[in-house]
């Protein structure tokens, strides 16, 4: 046991991780927000649902370390009086929670559709490929705000808030699925054609199992690379949707939504209310962003 | 004592690459003479440095690589630590390169005469028109017929052949004296290669080029070379006139090369197979490097590393032609 | 060449001709045609009579080829939210959102592809480093944040600049434009610099990374074996070759930023289609949604047609089919 981790330790891809700086800072940032915001339920000083704790009185409280700041109050208080630093590790969990689980929906959903494309081929590959060009020429924000507006407009006005969190992750998934499919189906078609899939096919293996077993393996490396930088993107999707006030309900914030709120107080001069929840937001997604470079390096073969 | 004759003279090269896990020697004590106007193959397996020796001569070495030892002379001038814009200036007009794939080694997005006219007019004082003439007069003599109008096509407008004859036209085309073609033939299709090796043989003739012939393909050094060198894990082991180092190898492993090249008409004689194969760049044994799979491998051939030393009729790097009996 | 144009314009009309059919469903399923036309307040007997005269008793093809007619003239009935005349109210906002987004790609353009170029040909320097890691920021800050940041530090902290609405416009026309004023350019900057900002880092980075690319092929090897200066090299064939193909994809993107719009536009205020379009999307307002839709989809359909033909234009490998090849 001791040798296989020693053995991972000293693989290439931990050797490039190990020597690389920005990539150990990164996934320390992200790690440190990632316990943040999942285990905001123990890690946060206040709990900014909770009406009963809420102070009207300590409203628009300054970060601590500036006049009128309270210690109480690391990175100061809303309009409502409560506290920043929490409402942002809360909000960190929502929007993290909305963009992986949209990336891992545009996953399947790509996945799928690029190894049936690339394997059955023909019309249906045509078919799906040319909807995937479509839709990949049209940004991923304007697909999202569609969906959304169709569904605000389709459904009644009561039942908005019960199903705003799966349309959002619906309709950022459906905006991201192409890239997916487009990656999968060119490595399914460099498969297909390998030996060890036509004696598969030859001794009667079903189609199901080679693709599951055989083609998908080889397929998750560049879809991996490809998903690191989608969480970054479908963050910023959420955030942007929340900004424009067409995401997650108002009821479970996200950073979008933070900053959505704060950004009324920036002229009169409570800049902290938007500006923590820009900041946080900021360093999760650069984070996501320099891991997913850095994997990028570290998976291509050609770069040594 | 430098040989007056030479045009390119090579003196104990030694490259290596820094990589993470060491320093890996490439090339180990390479040395070798090209006369004006010869033809020096080079020959060896994958991974023997034969492409890596030419690359050194032409200055084109990329990081982590780095000639570490040794000496480079052109003409008795020292080219091997020249700043780039000196190098700049002998590649091309001094020293011509040939690679192996004409079809990536020409810009898609220029027409042959542009790229021709290009490399003209950087290195001789003549005007576009004069440069146009001239390039249409290359063309013509490299074999491509209606070279008038050819010449404002684009390369994907020409087939393998007619490309590697571009690309000669363009390695020769500021008149240099040495041309280095790095396996000029092997992207080419078989009954094309023979014209294409006839053609560089005969311009570089006629225009007193020398030229340094790196192939893994022994017919044609046979057909072509003057002398050839036999490279071995990043080493010369032997080194001769080519009908010498064809019909009466010294050096072990070229005797093994040599035996196991089939001939049209002896039935007779059964091919030779050498046991094991190549040693990679971190794991060169001591002494000889080929003293594992070696035949006639003595004792000392494990401990000290033999260089070039007299042979019957070459130079091979064995110990077996020792002359100094311990 | 000729049918290359026929088959793309035929693409484009077919990919027109479904984003219609969405747009036609939004009209017809979601929401109440009759209601949007006539408003809250129509009589039952109107309603009846417009439902005879819309011909919603009608075939759901028929109703489609009429909407299709319609749209084509421009007319997509009424605003919910406003009363007006879509057509009308999406005429109003054009030429807001064209200008910002006109001179956001140009800015993003001549920011982001010198320094592309200057990152790939200087791997290795500090400035470099400098850059691309400032890019990585650029690519992981939100476009609403960008604006966000900037209305603070321009507007509130050194009041140098306004933070919202157009400035004084001029009208030529139907068309108002803001570059006649420099009240209006002071409106423009903010907005505009958000607004190209995140085009810019793509544009770098694809840049970069295609030219480093181009800067590993063997047709860049030999250009050096000749001899050709660092800026034929650099300039003449590695730039050139690396703008063939990021012409495209740039084209492709600067598209994008009509959309993007939406973000800038709400965070200044600024009255364009795209702030019309979150109106309308919070207001669940069908009719807007839907011609928004419609015209974002010409200009894409356009945009990439326009595209394809200049990459046409620029590949002679497309231009010009493989001749005699012998």
């Amino acid at each position: 046991m001791g040798g296989l981790i020693y053995r991972a330790w000293d693989s290439d891809l931990a050797y490039a991780w190990r020597t690389s700086p920005v990539a150990v800072a990164a996934s320390l940032t992200l790690a440190l927000l990632l316990i943040g915001s999942l285990g905001a339920d123990w890690v946060a000083p206040h709990n900014p649902f909770d009406l009963a704790t809420i102070n009207l009185i300590d409203a628009l409280t300054p970060p601590v370390w500036m006049e009128n700041g309270n210690p109480l109050y690391l990175l100061g208080t809303d309009s409502q009086g409560r506290d920043l630093y929490s409402s942002l590790l809360y909000g960190m969990r929502v929007s993290l929670f909305i963009g992986l689980a949209s990336v891992l929906l545009a996953m399947l959903i790509g996945i799928v559709l690029g190894l049936i494309s690339g394997y059955v081929g023909g019309r249906l590959d045509a078919l799906i490929m040319r909807v995937a060009d479509v839709q990949l020429s049209f940004p991923a924000i304007l697909i999202a705000l569609l969906i959304d507006g169709v569904v605000r407009a389709a459904v009644p006005a009561d039942m908005h808030e019960n199903i705003a969190f799966p349309v959002l992750v619906f309709a950022i998934a459906l905006a991201g699925w192409p890239q997916y499919a487009r990656t999968v189906r060119g490595s399914t078609l460099v498969e297909k054609n390998r030996e060890y899939v036509q004696a598969a096919r030859v001794t009667g293996v079903s189609s199901t199992a080679i693709l599951f077993q055989h083609v998908l393996p080889n397929v998750l490396g560049p879809v991996l690379v490809l998903a690191t930088v989608h969480v970054a993107t479908a963050i910023i999707t959420e955030a942007t949707l929340s900004f424009l006030g067409v995401g997650v309900p108002p009821t479970s914030p996200s950073l979008g939504t933070l900053i959505r709120i704060g950004n009324d107080f920036l002229f009169s001069g409570e800049w902290w209310i938007t500006i923590f929840p820009g900041v946080a937001l900021v360093l999760l997604v650069l984070s996501v962003n320099l891991l997913g470079d850095w994997l990028r390096d570290a998976l291509n073969p050609r770069l040594n | 004592m430098p040989d007056t004759d030479a045009l390119l003279e090579v003196r104990n090269l030694r490259v290596e690459f820094h990589t993470r896990r060491g320093v890996l020697t490439a090339l180990d004590n390479v040395s070798f003479d090209i006369a004006r106007g010869e033809i020096l193959g080079v020959v060896g397996e994958s991974g023997a440095g034969k492409s890596l020796t030419g690359t050194a001569i032409i200055g084109l070495l990329e990081p982590p690589g780095r000639i570490a030892a040794g000496e480079i002379r052109l003409g008795g001038r020292r080219i091997d630590q020249l700043d780039e814009d000196a190098m700049r200036r002998v590649r091309g007009k001094e020293i011509g390169a040939i690679f192996q794939d004409p079809l990536t080694s020409l810009n898609p997005l220029y027409t042959v005469g542009q790229q021709l006219v290009e490399t003209i007019t950087t290195h001789l004082p003549l005007s576009n028109a004069q440069a146009r003439e001239r390039a249409i007069e290359l063309l013509e003599s490299t074999g491509i017929p209606a070279a008038r109008e050819r010449i404002d096509h684009y390369p994907h407008q020409f087939s393998g052949g007619m490309r590697q004859r571009v690309v000669i036209a363009l390695a020769l085309a500021a008149e240099p004296h040495l041309i280095v073609a790095d396996e000029p033939t092997t992207a080419l299709d078989v009954s094309i290669q023979a014209q294409i090796i006839d053609l560089l043989k005969g311009l570089c003739r006629d225009r007193g080029a020398a030229v340094m012939l790196i192939t893994h393909d022994m017919g044609v050094i046979a057909e072509t070379a003057d002398r050839v060198a036999v490279m071995y894990a990043g080493r010369v082991v032997e080194i001769g006139p080519v009908d010498r180092v064809i019909r009466a190898p010294q050096h072990p492993y070229t005797r093994g090369l040599m035996g196991s090249i089939p001939s049209i008409g002896d039935k007779s004689r059964s091919l030779t197979q050498i046991d094991g194969s190549m040693p990679r760049l971190n794991a060169i044994p001591p002494g000889c490097a080929f003293n594992p799979r070696c035949p006639q491998r003595m004792r000392r051939c494990s401990e000290e590393r033999p260089d070039l030393m007299p042979a019957d009729g070459t130079q091979a790097a064995c110990w077996l032609y020792d002359k100094v009996v311990p | 060449m000729a049918f290359f144009i026929v088959r793309r314009l035929l693409q484009a009309v077919g990919v027109m001709l479904a984003v219609a059919l969405i747009a036609f469903a939004l009209f017809q399923y979601v929401g109440d045609p009759v209601t949007i036309m006539l408003g809250q307040d129509a009589t039952e007997q109107d309603r009846i009579e417009l439902r005879a005269q819309l011909g919603l008793d009608q075939p759901a093809p028929v109703q489609f080829a009429r909407f299709v007619a319609n749209a084509v003239q421009g007319d997509f009935g009424l605003s919910l939210r406003q009363g007006q005349s879509v057509s009308s109210l999406l005429a109003s906002r054009l030429p807001a959102t064209v200008e910002l987004s006109v001179v956001a790609a140009a800015l993003a353009l001549v920011v982001g592809l010198p320094l592309g170029v200057y990152t790939a040909l200087n791997r290795k320097g500090r400035l470099s480093q400098a850059i691309l890691a400032l890019s990585l920021l650029g690519v992981s800050l939100p476009t609403f944040l960008i604006g966000i940041l900037l209305i603070l530090v321009f507007a509130v902290m050194l009041g140098w600049l306004p933070s919202y609405g157009r400035g004084a416009t001029v009208d030529l026309g139907w068309w108002t434009t803001g570059l006649l004023t420099v009240d209006g350019w002071k409106h423009l900057i903010l907005p505009a610099v958000t607004l190209s900002l995140f085009q810019l880092t793509l544009i770098l980075r694809l840049v970069r990374s295609e030219m480093l690319e181009v800067l590993r092929q063997d047709y860049i090897k030999f250009a050096r074996a000749r001899g050709l200066s660092r800026r034929a090299i650099h300039f003449g064939h590695a730039l050139k070759n690396t703008l063939v193909p990021v012409i495209t994809i740039t084209g492709l993107q600067l598209g994008g930023i009509i959309a993007f719009a939406i973000v800038t536009e709400t965070v200044f205020q600024w009255p364009g289609m795209g702030l019309l379009f979150i109106q309308a999307v919070q207001f669940a307002d069908i009719p807007v949604m839907a011609a928004y839709l419609c015209l974002i989809a010409l200009i894409f359909v356009v945009i990439n047609l326009l595209v394809d033909m200049l990459y046409f234009v620029v590949d002679p490998r497309l231009r010009i089919a493989r001749k005699g090849a012998h």
